[in-house]
């Protein structure tokens, strides 16, 4: 499989928004153009991430996806966003999503992980760690009690879902900390396969990422919207290097 | 306007499906009635979900006519689980039996899972050779030597495409496949199912 | 005013409201990201970033080269001057000059188009679009989109661009990003460039010259070539980049009105709708009746943009901006006649259909009320499908010293 260039799109009461350290967010404006026109540039996948989620996550989907009637959406869409049971999980599937992405506290609900995982398939899932750092610690946001060992030892070694990491220092910025997330990857064990985001908009720190053998793919957030052709010209840029679609 | 049945297994990207055959013009219903699944112009078993959780929902007479219709040769496409439920049996639940229209077991994937976009090559097809095509799967049916399939494209050494008369089986997802994926069921509807005749 | 629901949400500062069409975030303090973005204006190192702008635009600068460094769409009002100015005096760059004719020009910004030749003493070139068609477009977007603006908004945002492609000039120069301005959709630190999604979604209110079809089917290609963008595989292979110099200037439109007038003579012109008169003297159809529409359709004007853009400055508190607003807004607009004769539609008809169609001004006042203040019902009746006759057979008749 040819490594993946992607896209993060952050919701906020149902606004497509810019985040910038997980707190700010300024908006862009109406999912439905910008999915449009990630589809026309030929962006390999695209999660959204719905930061202002109810306690239905398939109609929270519904509701951002309406205004796609007329549109013939045909790229791969990963969405998260309160996803907490597999009802929930399958349920956001009919409604048109294609794999969901779970959060920590999903995952120490060991019952609830397993049955996610059982119904819809291990690929269809992906576990999002946001990365936060202190002087003492480096732990996934809004969980400091939690070691990346601790949280390494709740996934299984053999599962076939991505771990997306992202890293609220850099989340807004202009260049990723990949020291940061390949120290993370060691801990929560390299036998699993990646998905890099946060700060990513050039070629070259993109390579980077995906030089790594356990990154599987590059989701790109605030940049796709700020630059015209984002995704054509890093693929342009980056196509000697490596295959990409 | 064409009909088509998507199988109510109880799993399944019921919505993009629905959207890419609207797309196609077809009109499309979601159920598992067995007039609708002999009588549609097509059916349509698709993907994302368990095979557990699919074949606990397909009854033995459900699987009997999803036979007699692949018999009468009227157009069946399986989509990445859907093309699992048509092999008779799966490592991933070893005491669930599959609708068996394609004989082989399907197998847990080497690399635990396939998640991108990947080329298939298909002979004497340019229409749809070396495009992409997006696939998300733990499981797979090994490239094996079969005398029951017409046709077969393998893909990163596990079957992709498989056709016996007018059922089509596929690994990947066309209709998450943009461009690449509305060519290829153009094809399969020109060259397979004669729709356009 | 924008009025307050439950389904809304006021910025504790500025008059915006949650339901402004470009979207609104809001912080813990209930400040909006217009507010919000608009504070980096006090913190910035603005020298700093001028220097960031010198640097990108060296390198598109041509030594012996009869070529132009840079493409500057212009208006006869806006930030054009000032952008100009800035182009031509700050960065030493060769621009040339492009304005897509909006028909409706007013003497204001006829002169202004001019001085900015002279004055700057750089190339111009205009395009003006197919008189008829323009009248066709602009009676189905009236219809469809609530909007007089479309086609101009299309032209303006694309003409550059086919330029640039045209003639191998990549980089286009323009003055304030409206996004940034009004909602704070990046930060300055982005340095958000031109894109295409933009101009569709907010530009052209999700519908562009690919898709208007499908309010008028028997609008064919030709008709909106004038309006093209040119595709993705010529932007990439010319190398094509917008830049707005409100990323690397600290903006403030009135201070750089007042330069520019002071300097150059930059002309205002008086509104019926709005107090400032320095924003659109160029179109008369744009500060009066697309002005009304908007008010009729989102609930506020031009009048409310502007008493933002002064409370975020500092120049009047909200209290007086409340009054302005209040002053303004519901004002009829002026030249209706004019712009109805044009397009060919009695004013009386087409003031009578956009009232009635439009749920918003029923909330601002009651159905008896509005009847007796702007229409007299034994006057003036409403002739269905008025926007679907068509006048193509008559002659174009210029509205305003239009060209």
């Amino acid at each position: 499989m040819i490594k993946r260039i992607g896209a993060s799109l952050i919701i906020d009461r149902k606004v497509l928004v810019n985040s910038y350290n997980f707190v700010h967010h300024l908006p862009v404006g109406k999912l439905v153009h910008t999915v449009s026109r990630l589809q026309e540039l030929g962006v390999d996948e695209i999660l959204i991430l719905n930061k202002s989620h109810s306690a239905n996550p398939a109609s929270d989907f519904q509701e951002l996806f309406k205004e796609f009637d007329n549109f013939k959406l045909s790229t791969p869409i990963a969405y998260g966003g309160g996803i907490e049971s597999h009802l929930d999980a399958n349920s956001v599937i009919r409604a048109g999503a294609d794999r969901v992405v779970i959060s920590l506290k999903t995952l120490l609900n060991p019952q609830a992980f397993f049955k996610i995982n059982e119904f819809l398939g291990e690929q269809a899932v992906i576990l999002h760690l946001p990365i936060d750092m202190t002087d003492t610690s480096v732990h996934v946001f809004g969980y400091e009690p939690y070691s990346l060992q601790q949280i390494a030892s709740q996934i299984p070694i053999d599962w076939g879902g991505e771990i997306l990491i992202s890293s609220v220092k850099q989340d807004g910025a202009k260049s990723p900390n990949l020291q940061l997330f390949n120290k993370c990857v060691v801990q929560l064990g390299t036998k699993h396969k990646y998905i890099y985001t946060s700060g990513f908009s050039t070629p070259n720190d993109i390579l980077n990422a995906l030089d790594n053998y356990w990154v599987n793919s590059v989701a790109i957030g605030n940049f796709l919207h700020r630059s015209e052709l984002s995704i054509r010209k890093i693929k342009q840029e980056i196509s000697p290097e490596i295959e990409v679609r | 306007m064409k009909t088509c049945l998507i199988l109510d297994y109880g799993v399944g990207n019921v919505q993009s499906l629905s959207s890419f055959l609207k797309h196609q013009n077809y009109i499309v219903s979601n159920g598992k009635s067995k007039d609708d699944i002999l009588s549609s112009d097509l059916l349509l078993l698709p993907g994302v979900g368990s095979f557990k959780t699919a074949a606990d929902n397909i009854s033995t007479e459900i699987t009997e006519v999803i036979k007699l219709r692949h018999k009468l040769a009227r157009p069946i496409l399986g989509i990445c689980l859907g093309l699992q439920l048509l092999y008779s049996e799966s490592e991933e639940a070893e005491t669930c039996k599959g609708i068996g229209i394609f004989l082989g077991k399907v197998k847990r994937l080497e690399d635990l899972s396939r998640i991108g976009w990947d080329k298939v090559n298909v002979d004497k097809a340019n229409e749809i050779s070396g495009k992409y095509f997006y696939f998300n799967h733990s499981y797979a049916v090994p490239n094996l030597t079969s005398t029951d399939i017409s046709f077969k494209s393998i893909s990163g050494g596990y079957d992709s495409i498989v056709i016996q008369k007018k059922t089509v089986g596929v690994q990947f997802h066309p209709e998450k496949s943009q461009e690449a994926g509305s060519v290829f069921f153009k094809w399969i509807e020109d060259k397979i199912w004669g729709v356009n005749d | 005013m924008i009025s307050v629901t439950k389904n809304s949400r006021q910025c504790t500062r500025c008059l915006y409201n949650s339901l402004h069409p470009f979207g609104l975030t809001f912080d813990l303090n209930g400040v909006c990201s217009g507010c919000r973005v608009h504070d980096e204006k006090d913190y910035l190192d603005w020298n700093e970033r001028f220097l960031l702008l010198k640097n990108l635009t060296k390198n598109y600068k041509l030594k012996n080269s009869r070529n132009y460094d840079c493409i500057v769409p212009v208006t006869g009002g806006q930030d054009s001057f000032f952008t100009v100015h800035t182009v031509v005096n700050k960065l030493g760059l060769n621009p040339l000059l492009v304005n897509f004719n909006r028909n409706f020009n007013s003497a204001e910004g006829i002169k202004n188009l001019a001085m900015l030749r002279t004055k700057f003493s750089v190339d111009f070139r205009q395009f003006s679009i197919n008189p008829i068609i323009a009248r066709r477009i602009v009676k189905t977007t009236l219809a469809n989109l609530g909007t007089v603006n479309w086609l101009w908004i299309a032209g303006q945002t694309s003409f550059p661009v086919r330029v640039a492609s045209e003639l191998g000039v990549p980089l286009i120069i323009w003055g304030a990003h409206q996004g940034i301005e009004q909602v704070g959709m990046y930060s300055y630190l982005d340095e958000v460039e031109m894109t295409s999604r933009y101009r569709r979604e907010h530009d052209l209110m999700g519908v562009d010259e690919k898709t208007i079809f499908q309010f008028d089917p028997d609008f064919n290609q030709k008709d909106i070539t004038a309006l093209s963008y040119p595709d993705d595989d010529l932007i990439l292979n010319c190398g094509i980049k917008g830049i707005y110099l409100n990323n690397y200037i600290r903006w403030d439109s009135v201070a750089q009105h007042e330069f520019v007038s002071k300097e150059y003579g930059y002309i205002g012109r008086k509104s019926s709708r709005t107090y400032y008169k320095y924003d659109n003297p160029d179109c008369p159809v744009y500060g009066e009746f697309q002005d009304f529409l908007k008010w009729l359709k989102l609930g506020y004007g031009k009048v409310t943009d502007h008493v933002v853009r002064d409370i975020r400055h500092k120049r009047i508190s909200k209290s007086i901006a409340v009054k302005q607003v209040k002053k303004f807004e519901n004002k009829l607009p002026k030249d209706v006649d004019k712009f109805a004769n044009w397009l060919g539609i009695p004013s009386s008809n087409l003031l009578l259909a956009i009232l009635r169609n439009s749920t918003n001004f029923a909330n601002q006042i009651s159905e008896d009320s509005w009847k007796e203040r702007f229409i007299s019902k034994s006057k003036y009746s409403l002739k269905p499908n008025i926007f679907n006759k068509s006048l193509i057979d008559q002659d174009f008749i210029n509205f305003g010293k239009g060209i």
